[in-house]
């Protein structure tokens, strides 16, 4: 069984079903409130319904295959490297994580700044500088990295944006969407964001938890999600034009967007919408024939990318 | 066998060390192995911050530093100054290294009320090298650094003090100390608001910045109150009017890349010193007295190295510091001074000047363990 974590209650598990939904894989939950929860269309997958910082835990732990969660939670439960495997953006549920200051620290902007500032409080008044945060983990971390030694973590203040107003607290690192909480408290945030979070789709990624059965499911969802998220354009073309001197010119002209491309047979390209002007344009300027634009509603041969990346760092 | 004859060797090393310590003279000094979290926290960052343990509403920590852990206790006043015998346990958990044990013991010793001359460090190295002699180590290298050096350098530069605070403070993290050596090299204009406050008496940019807080509807509080606000607006620009110079940067960063040789580092540091005022003369004088005196005890110093990046990270040595390592390059111990740690953490109600030195038993009886 492939143990699936998604979040209990709240904004992000409307998110979440709603994704889960437009991907084709619906889940049912009995008397819509429940805990016990499947999506049909995946028999191999036993879900669990959970606070989002639990998936992060179970994730990071093994007891949980795969789930969708915060980038910020999976980052403050613990280094991911060799431990939990990022799969996919989901686009939803995005956050800044910032460090926010006092608005009259209007010399305050960037986190070189605030080192300096924090330097001077520690020398003017025999403390160290206090930072209240939920993020204890995160910021040790990115302080450090920016050379800032230091400080102290406030770890539990409860209302975080309220901590320097409240006066237990120089400055705090908070999740910020609009910025209003900050603003309604004479905070700002400074202009180095921290990390810009979204809800992904991540696994655990030690080998020993994984056979070939929870990988197939695995491949069966992210096969979805590859065809929902790579929604491509169509463009028809002049079949008897030689494909393969196209393609060559076509890759190298367009560089990056172009390295994704499909052909699909003679007279079709499979290209990322954003580029389907520049595409139809230039097949219309080497083949000199009319060149057609449609979208497809779905193309369901796709192999996932990020899926086989996953199986590939599994192996090695 | 082997495991009851590792012991055997671990006994005998120990005893060895601690007599050869012991020679310098001072009380053994017992250190509790649980302390309290904030001043290991506030004086070595939020780096250390592990094995917390909480208890009655305090945080406590397992003694990760047995150099803090007695500076701690002579700065509260349990502890009067003067020489210490230290045989204890420290705890260093690692994120990464999986193999390495996060308990080790050290032996060692520490003079606080040190002299200021190389006489007392003359000692701690003399003590350190017999000790190792004594155990039965005749294959190692010394390798000596000083950050101190680094902060003569620094200092004798015609440079804005927010630049020299911001180097001296980096210099421990080698990273930061990169950039902000290009920081403070490539400056560009500070903010026109900058400027201006500068270019004001210091009332009168006070009252500008007041007047500019009440039209934006901003109260100052906590920490930093307006007129804070306003000084570091204004030192912001005059920072601008005294950047590193050049050649200083080349300097400082060639004192930095200093390594090899000890005798060949030590020439190459006069030659950058050259036409510098006093402060890094002084430093140097120092180093010819230190080689003068462990030459004369008879300390072999023909492989000694020099590494002006050795203990970098440990931001409390701020003058000359040591290391052993085996030939397969594990540290087997070393120490330095560290003048200014006392004074630090008594909020500069105590100081004293301070060299002390430790060695690793568990390595050292491997060492010799191995080559038996």
């Amino acid at each position: 069984m492939l143990n699936i974590g998604l979040a209990s209650k709240g904004r992000i598990q409307d998110q979440t079903f709603n994704y889960l939904e437009a991907i084709g894989l619906p889940v049912r939950t009995e008397n819509g409130r429940s805990y016990n929860a499947e999506i049909k269309a995946l028999p191999g997958a036993q879900l669990w319904l959970l606070p989002s910082s639990e998936i992060a835990k179970r994730l990071h732990s093994g007891e949980l295959h795969i789930g969708i969660t915060g980038h910020d939670l999976l980052l403050e439960t613990g280094d991911l490297v060799g431990k939990v495997e990022l799969l996919e953006p989901l686009s939803f549920a995005k956050a800044d994580l910032v460090v926010a200051v006092p608005n009259s620290w209007i010399d305050v902007n960037s986190i070189a700044d605030l080192r300096e500032v924090f330097a001077d409080i520690r020398q003017r008044m025999g403390r160290a500088p206090q930072v209240a945060t939920k993020y204890s983990r995160i910021v040790r971390e990115h302080f450090l990295k920016e050379g800032i030694s230091d400080f102290r973590i406030i770890a539990d203040p409860g209302a975080t944006e309220a901590a320097p107003l409240r006066g237990i607290a120089d400055v705090i690192v908070d999740i910020t969407t609009t910025g209003n909480t900050l603003r309604a408290n004479a905070l700002k945030p400074l202009n180095d964001v921290i990390l810009k979070s979204e809800a992904w789709l991540a696994a655990n990624a030690t080998t020993d938890i994984w056979t070939s059965d929870t990988l197939d499911v695995l491949e069966t969802m992210m096969k979805r999600i590859a065809s929902f998220k790579d929604r491509r354009t169509l463009v028809r073309f002049a079949p008897e034009a030689d494909t393969q001197d196209l393609r060559i010119e076509l890759v190298s002209t367009f560089d990056d967007p172009m390295s994704d491309l499909i052909f699909a047979g003679a007279g079709i390209i499979y290209g990322p919408k954003d580029c389907a002007f520049e595409i139809a344009s230039f097949l219309q300027d080497r083949t000199k024939s009319a060149v057609s634009v449609s979208e497809p509603d779905l193309i369901v041969d796709r192999q996932s990318n990020a899926f086989e990346r996953f199986r590939t760092a599994l192996s090695g | 066998m082997s495991r009851l004859f590792g012991t055997d060797t671990l006994e005998q090393v120990t005893s060895t060390l601690r007599s050869a310590f012991g020679a310098l003279g001072g009380e053994r000094i017992d250190l509790p192995s649980v302390q309290p979290l904030v001043p290991y926290l506030e004086f070595l960052g939020e780096a250390y911050r592990q094995n917390i343990v909480e208890h009655g509403g305090d945080e406590l920590c397992l003694c990760p530093d047995l150099t803090l852990a007695l500076a701690l206790q002579i700065a509260s006043g349990d502890s009067p100054i003067g020489t210490y015998q230290i045989d204890d346990l420290v705890f260093r958990g690692s994120r990464v290294a999986q193999t390495a044990s996060p308990v080790q013991r050290q032996i060692g010793v520490e003079i606080f009320g040190a002299t200021g001359d190389a006489n007392d460090d003359t000692k701690i190295v003399l003590a350190t090298t017999e000790a190792l002699s004594a155990a039965g180590v005749t294959d190692y290298t010394l390798t000596f650094a000083d950050p101190g050096l680094v902060f003569a350098l620094i200092d004798s530069f015609d440079l804005h003090k927010n630049w020299k605070t911001r180097l001296e403070k980096s210099f421990s993290m080698p990273d930061t100390f990169e950039r902000d050596l290009a920081d403070a090299s490539d400056v560009s204009e500070a903010p026109a608001l900058s400027r201006a406050l500068a270019s004001l008496p210091a009332k009168e940019a006070r009252d500008a910045l007041s007047n500019m807080f009440q039209t934006m509807n901003i109260t100052p509080f906590g920490a930093r109150s307006l007129d804070d606000i306003a000084e570091r607006l204004a030192d912001k620009a005059k920072e601008t009017e005294r950047p590193l110079k050049s050649e200083d940067a080349v300097r400082l960063r060639a004192v930095c890349g200093v390594e090899g040789d000890l005798h060949d580092s030590l020439s190459a540091l006069a030659t950058i010193a050259k036409g510098l005022s006093g402060e890094m003369d002084g430093r140097l004088a120092y180093w010819y007295d230190l080689l003068t005196s462990l030459n004369a005890a008879g300390l072999d110093l023909t492989t000694a190295r020099f590494d002006a990046n050795l203990a970098r990270e440990l931001s409390y040595y701020d003058g000359f510091v040591f290391e052993c390592h085996a030939p397969n390059g594990s540290v087997l111990g070393g120490g330095g001074r560290y003048d200014g740690l006392l004074s630090a953490l008594s909020g500069g109600t105590k100081s004293s000047g301070a060299v002390g030195a430790m060695l690793r038993p568990d390595r050292i009886a491997t060492l010799i363990g191995g080559a038996v």
